[in-house]
């Protein structure tokens, strides 16, 4: 096959997508109630909750509270009758439990006898104290309790201040606390706290409900009718069938958000116009916290914002839709990407999260918190874009590694290859996607929360929850392959001199990972302070140096070797060369660290260890160099504090080309020994 | 261009049943203006033989050539070269035939100047022209089937493969599909047919392929296929065929 044809045909993707788009504007009776039905969102909440708080406000001030007293009421009786939402009825023959029991009143208040708002005589006496008793069932009680409570804490400031005056104590006022309220600098692109409370929750679950429909149609639809038999017979590239599709589902979520932003902004001018009907001060009661404030601007920046997030989900659910086979199966698949998309929502529940750091590179995450801080007027363009880059990157790899899914005939027409056949041809391609999707997801974000919330002791159950468990659950007890062979635990060929070798190399993986880590700091500005907070966030200053060993040097060697080298390695394709193998598994151990500054020299660490695995058939070797290198790098970051000088670089290039030497020499006598007893067995078999 | 299929097999595998060959080492060759007919019962691998020729399934084994082609090393050239219709396929029910014409023509890489020309006369040739701005979910079967088999020629291709054309069609559509399989006969095309119907092969075939259980039991021209089993109708010819399997198995 030449290059040209694997360049992109523009005109093909343009093809399915107008053909697309317009299947899918035809289909008026799905589309419609989507797009119409979102542009009341806005004002279904806008007009919808001031609507409900006037009633209760009203309803308040035309219900009141009943209240009465135990005792002789005395000056409380007095101070109550300036607050009209209590009434004050007399008890009369009922005790108080029953007047309340028989909902007669909603409170009784008791008075002491000697409760006076005078100064007492003897200032040392206890105070005696004002009681509230309310039917505890009842919420409306409640509600007349805690309101007679916080009446009476005036109540209280009044009485002190009357008995310093009769004291004759001077009184100088303390200084008066005023609310100051501080308006975002970017006002024209900051909505009001009301709409930024719910506004980033109901955008993306609109965009989630925009890419359902059209992506089981697209996908499952197309499979279940029919029709997707005769696409595949035609020269179309299903990479461009894929990307066209992408495109017409992304604009078709995009639309739906859209419209629910279209709603909103409306909805501030119903909102102003309603408020002009209530009673003014009613109005500016509900219009500080329920005003809808949604200046243009910001209208086209979230929106700019979610059409990579559309992007990402479109692309996310046609993968899921892929794989079904059944519209029904697909609905199902749906799930996954709902829960998907609420983890971000949930992490940005942890607190101050923003885009301006390592969550741009996060799909999904990333651009509902770009969107969550256009709305606050918190405006980050590079870091925006970046994540609008991440999340189109992410969207079109997804798109590329599921298009060969679309004529899988398993899927297509259920026809399936043996279980016994498929484990004599090592054909584990569908479980290797799972885990590694699973395990990269699990990083993404069980792993990010852990780190955030417990550091190094996170850092710990990521290895063994997201890195180890998967892997072997996967490997041992769904597939129940042979432990020992999944995970290469033998001795390596060449035995201890390759172990030796093995470890030697350490110092010289640490100097070349950290020669490449220098450069990308100079190429990419804010590289140095992502490491430094990566630094802080593990204790590197503060935690016991064996532990940080422990933690950071020998788990992930033993964890990550175990899944990279050990399952995922297994799991390869037999067909894939050993070039192939190891440059799959080095890219996805550097795409696995989900860092930009570290994919390099991990990813070539990853090819390194892959390459010592397949070549000394053992897990082993690869685990004394991880653990070398990473307790090395944490060594070197504590207690040299990265200064290294040149006998420190020399000591590594020596001992590492040495352990090069150590290890091609225990490999080429162990194989030229494994010949000579082969030639040997034969010519004994022979005689 | 002549096409070629050389012991063709493809494995299945099902829980039930185990692994067993849908199709079973099948070789067949179909010249220029010549239309091949596969008759077989349901299930007998009909459907699976010609979507493995036509690229939508992968072969377990053999080789199939159009001309110069190799099907199987080169699917983008044989997809461009051979046309398909299956049983099984469906129509976009949203988009008229004209849009759907155009959508899988220009697909197809039909330069714009022929590919109207050639909608036009698909329309005239298949008799559906006042059909051509209606959307096909509103279609009948008989129309539906011919937008089906206009889809899958817009290309024109060397070889047109059609499975089972004339499931669900009244006699007048049959009659007009089985004329429109004539006509393309008359230009040059390799014609593959599968059908379970014995009359419609008898009709509109050259030469025939029996297939059962996965294997092409007998093949030629029906004088042939009477020759080799002494039976004067193809009805009585299938059957001789099947129990002379069933026995030597």
């Amino acid at each position: 096959m030449n290059w040209q044809n694997k360049s992109i045909d523009f005109a093909q993707i343009k093809l399915v997508f107008v053909k697309e788009m317009l299947e899918g504007i035809r289909d008026y009776r799905s589309l419609l109630p989507m797009i119409v039905f979102s542009v009341f969102i806005g004002p279904l909440f806008t007009i919808g909750v001031p609507i409900i708080a006037a009633g209760q406000v009203q309803h308040e001030l035309r219900e009141r509270f009943v209240v009465a007293f135990s005792s002789p009421p005395g000056p409380v009786a007095g101070y109550l009758k300036g607050h009209k939402e209590f009434r004050v009825v007399p008890l009369g023959e009922l005790s108080k439990e029953q007047a309340l029991s028989e909902k007669k009143v909603d409170a009784v208040i008791f008075v002491p006898d000697d409760f006076s708002d005078l100064v007492s005589v003897d200032v040392k006496k206890q105070i005696p104290t004002l009681a509230i008793y309310y039917d505890g069932k009842y919420a409306r009680a409640a509600s007349c309790a805690a309101r007679l409570r916080s009446v009476l804490e005036y109540y209280k400031e009044y009485v002190v201040k009357q008995r310093l005056k009769l004291a004759n104590i001077a009184l100088s006022a303390p200084e008066t606390v005023y609310p100051f309220v501080v308006t975002p600098t970017n006002r024209m692109f900051a909505a009001s706290p009301f709409v930024q409370s719910m506004l980033v929750l109901i955008l993306v679950f609109q965009a989630f409900m925009g890419v359902i429909y059209p992506s089981l149609d697209a996908i499952t639809g197309e499979r279940e009718r029919g029709t997707l038999e005769a696409l595949l017979s035609t020269p179309v590239r299903r990479s461009h069938l894929f990307i066209g599709k992408l495109a017409a589902i992304t604009i078709s979520s995009f639309a739906v958000v859209l419209s629910t932003l279209v709603g909103f902004y409306l909805s501030q001018f119903i909102q102003i116009k309603y408020f002009s009907f209530l009673p003014a001060t009613l109005a500016s009661q509900l219009n500080s916290p329920l005003a809808v404030g949604l200046p243009l601007p910001c209208v086209i920046l979230v929106a700019l914002m979610m059409l990579p997030l559309c992007l990402s989900m479109a692309a996310a659910a046609m993968a899921l839709a892929t794989f079904a086979r059944t519209v029904q199966q697909a609905q199902a698949y749906m799930l996954p990407l709902m829960l998907i998309t609420t983890i971000p929502l949930s992490v940005m529940a942890l607190g101050e999260v923003h885009i301006d750091g390592p969550c741009a590179f996060v799909p999904f995450l990333n651009s509902i918190v770009a969107m969550d801080d256009s709305l606050s007027g918190r405006i980050a363009p590079l870091y925006m874009l970046l994540a609008a880059f991440i999340s189109t990157a992410f969207a079109l790899t997804l798109c590329t590694v599921v298009a060969p899914v679309v004529d899988r005939e398993d899927i297509l027409f259920g026809i399936e290859e043996s279980p016994t056949r498929r484990f004599f041809e090592q054909n584990f391609g569908r479980e290797l996607f799972f885990l590694c999707s699973t395990v990269f997801l699990l990083m993404f974000y069980l792993s990010q929360i852990l780190v955030l919330k417990h550091h190094l002791l996170g850092m710990a159950l990521t290895q063994l929850l997201v890195i180890l468990l998967p892997g072997l659950l996967l490997a041992l007890f769904w597939l129940k392959l042979p432990t020992a062979a999944v995970l290469r635990l033998y001795m390596p060929k060449g035995g201890v001199l390759t172990l030796i070798g093995a470890l030697m190399l350490a110092p010289l993986s640490v100097l070349v990972a950290g020669l490449i880590a220098t450069l990308f700091t100079r190429l990419v500005p804010g590289s140095a302070a992502l490491s430094k907070l990566m630094e802080e966030y593990m204790g590197l200053n503060t935690q016991p140096l064996w532990l940080l060993l422990l933690v950071l040097g020998v788990m992930p060697a033993v964890c990550e070797e175990l899944l990279f080298r050990g399952v995922i390695l297994s799991l390869m394709p037999k067909r894939f060369s050993t070039m192939r193998r190891v440059l799959t598994v080095g890219g996805m151990f550097g795409a696995f660290h989900m860092s930009l500054l570290r994919f390099l020299p991990t990813g070539l660490l990853g090819c390194v260890l892959t390459f010592l695995a397949i070549r000394t058939g053992s897990v082993f070797p690869c685990m004394l160099l991880h653990a070398g290198h990473n307790m090395l790098s944490v060594f070197i970051a504590v207690q040299l504090k990265e200064k290294i000088g040149g006998s420190e670089l020399a000591i590594g290039l020596v001992t590492g080309l040495a352990g090069f030497a150590i290890i091609i020499f225990a490999i080429r006598s162990a194989e030229k020994k494994e010949k000579g007893d082969k030639l040997e067995k034969e010519v004994v078999g022979g005689t | 261009m002549k096409l070629h299929v050389e012991k063709l097999c493809k494995r299945f595998y099902e829980p039930a049943r185990g692994e067993f060959f849908a199709c079973n080492e099948i070789s067949f060759e179909v010249g220029q203006g010549e239309i091949f007919g596969l008759l077989g019962p349901n299930g007998a691998g009909k459907t699976t033989t010609l979507r493995v020729i036509s690229t939508i399934l992968k072969p377990t084994s053999g080789s199939a050539h159009l001309g110069d082609i190799d099907i199987f090393q080169d699917p983008d050239a044989a997809r461009r070269a051979m046309g398909f219709l299956s049983s099984s396929t469906g129509l976009y029910e949203r988009l008229t035939p004209r849009e759907i014409l155009t959508y899988f023509g220009r697909l197809s890489g039909v330069a714009e100047p022929v590919l109207k020309e050639k909608i036009e006369s698909l329309f005239l040739a298949l008799d559906f022209k006042q059909f051509a701005d209606a959307r096909c979910g509103k279609l009948s079967q008989g129309t539906k089937q011919k937008v089906s088999i206009a889809r899958a020629i817009i290309h024109d291709p060397k070889l047109m493969i059609f499975d089972e054309p004339s499931t669900g069609l009244d006699v007048l559509a049959t009659q007009s599909m089985h004329e429109f399989i004539k006509q393309a006969k008359g230009e040059g095309k390799c014609i593959v047919f599968s059908t379970h119907i014995m009359s419609e092969a008898e009709k509109l075939c050259d030469r025939i392929g029996i297939i059962n259980d996965g294997k092409i039991l007998a093949q030629g021209t029906l004088a042939e296929l009477r020759a080799l089993t002494g039976e004067t109708y193809l009805e009585e010819v299938f059957m001789a065929l099947v129990r002379k399997y069933e026995l030597a198995k």
